[in-house]
């Protein structure tokens, strides 16, 4: 079954795992806008109306992801948002719950990821 | 003459006098180190041959004085102590160079071994000649394993910082190399016909950062904040649901599999999932030590208000003075040495205690002991 292309904004401060996943979505037909800080992301946010956001928790800036997330969330409550960690715990788990977002562990399994994009919210 | 005799007479009653006194004196002194409760004192002959003994001598070694008077006192030590010279050196130290100090296990009359303070002095005649030795020897095994608790825990609070950081510092490296092996293998796999030696070479790739990365998983858990989830758990059903999937392996590797669990064993209060994972390790371990296959034996019961389980194994053993709980510690040659380590946080988080008992070549035997305590409502469901 043909899935529809989404909107995705990708927040990784990683170089190369950001490149990866972007290119593993993008051959999945997905349009992807990367950055490598919370402050940008809020940025694009605020032009763009994404369909899902996916994240990393730790960020270089002051604005980290579970606070990207968490503002996508007030702005479309409706919208998919995936949290990324390398290191993550019950807590973050929680929280990551508390705003809808699903919760992915490093190293990320690339098929597990598509399916969490491609999983109506 | 008679002014003579007088004076003799007085220095008698005097000596008399004096010597009462000194009887009374060394009669005081008998019964306040015969009383001593908390001490053993005792004396040994310059040979090493028990001279005196106390009360407290007899509580702590359980010898009563009329079996161990005229006994050498290597009685007190253990065999390979015995057998390393060690009894004739602290008594060669002590005649040397006054004093012989030592805290080492020592056994009791029934056998078992406690930890002791040992202070030897020798004892001199106002020529030099040495007229023997008092021995003043204290139980110190409660403190021995308070010292040792807080080790643990130290150990772990350690543990716990350093993995934090180490999990994020090789994660994400770990992470862009997974991502690029995984994004290889669907690029490959999209052309028509992809070179089966390049996809053969990328998933050997991708096994190896899986293996690091089980690694890491592992090394990850000591970091973790504590949130047990604490349930009613029946242990053997918890043991079994462990060994169950790997019956048939234990069996096509001929090892047989004994479980001894007493009738009456109450539910105890645990996190069942990591129980599973003690067990599971203790498993994993006690089958490696047994290439050539043997027994595999749990043993489960209750003593006071604590609840045991023992997994003995008839396998190869652990070398001795090796310490198994310590981090990457291993005799395996893929091994880890995070296994027991892991055990052993999962079992103090119960505030439990955990310790290993092995005869190279025998096997090993890991006793835990988790305190009970038991929901009203999980025993009615008994």
């Amino acid at each position: 079954m043909e899935t529809m292309a989404c909107n995705l904004l990708l927040v990784e401060d990683d170089a190369l795992s950001r490149r990866n996943l972007a290119i593993y979505l993008q051959q999945s037909k997905h349009n992807v806008v990367q950055t490598d800080t919370g402050e940008a992301a809020v940025e694009l946010m605020s032009e763009v109306n994404f369909d899902v956001v996916i994240s990393d928790l730790r960020l270089r800036g002051r604005i980290n992801g579970i606070d990207v997330l968490r503002h996508h969330s007030r702005m479309h409550p409706e919208k998919r948002r995936i949290l990324l960690t390398a290191f993550g715990s019950d807590e973050i788990r929680a929280e990551a719950e508390a705003m809808h977002a699903l919760y992915h562990e490093k190293p990320i399994s690339m098929d597990d990821l598509l399916a969490s994009v491609e999983t109506p919210p | 003459m008679e002014n003579s005799y007088q004076e003799l007479q007085r220095q008698i009653a005097e000596r008399e006098i004096a010597l009462e006194k000194l009887n009374q004196s060394e009669e005081r002194f008998r019964l306040l180190v015969e009383g001593v409760q908390d001490y053993a004192i005792y004396m040994l002959d310059p040979a090493g041959l028990v001279t005196t003994w106390n009360a407290g001598a007899e509580r702590i070694k359980g010898y009563s004085a009329r079996e161990v008077i005229g006994k050498h006192f290597s009685c007190f030590y253990r065999p390979e102590d015995i057998q390393a010279g060690r009894p004739n050196r602290a008594l060669e130290i002590a005649a040397r160079e006054g004093q012989y100090e030592e805290e080492n296990l020592r056994v009791r009359k029934d056998g078992s071994e406690f930890w002791s303070s040992v202070l030897i002095t020798a004892l001199h005649y106002s020529a030099g000649k040495l007229y023997g030795f008092t021995k003043v020897v204290r139980d110190i095994t409660e403190r021995k394993k308070t010292e040792e608790k807080l080790r643990q825990s130290e150990r772990l609070a350690t543990l716990g910082t350093t993995a934090a950081v180490f999990a994020h510092e090789i994660g994400n490296p770990l992470n862009g190399l997974s991502t690029s092996l995984q994004l290889a293998e669907t690029l490959l796999k999209k052309s028509d016909t992809p070179d089966p030696l390049i996809l053969e070479t990328l998933q050997a790739a991708s096994q190896e950062v899986q293996r690091l990365n089980s690694l890491l998983t592992d090394y990850r858990s000591f970091a973790r904040p504590l949130h047990l989830n604490l349930e009613a758990t029946d242990l053997r059903r918890a043991v079994q649901e462990v060994l169950d999937p790997s019956m048939r392996s234990y069996r096509d590797s001929g090892i047989k599999v004994n479980v001894q669990f007493s009738e009456d064993l109450p539910l105890i209060r645990v996190d069942k999932e990591r129980i599973k994972q003690v067990v599971l390790n203790l498993c994993k371990n006690a089958v490696e030590a047994m290439p050539g296959g043997g027994v595999l034996t749990f043993k489960a019961y209750q003593l006071n208000d604590q609840v045991i389980l023992e997994i003995s194994d008839t396998g190869t053993g652990i070398p001795g003075g090796m310490d198994v709980f310590q981090l990457f510690k291993t005799t395996k040659a893929d091994g880890t040495g995070l296994g027991l380590p892991i055990v052993q946080q999962i079992v103090s988080e119960h505030r439990g205690t955990i310790e290993c008992v092995s005869e190279p070549g025998k096997g090993a035997t890991f006793k835990i002991s988790i305190p009970l305590a038991i929901e009203p409502s999980a025993r009615d469901d008994l």
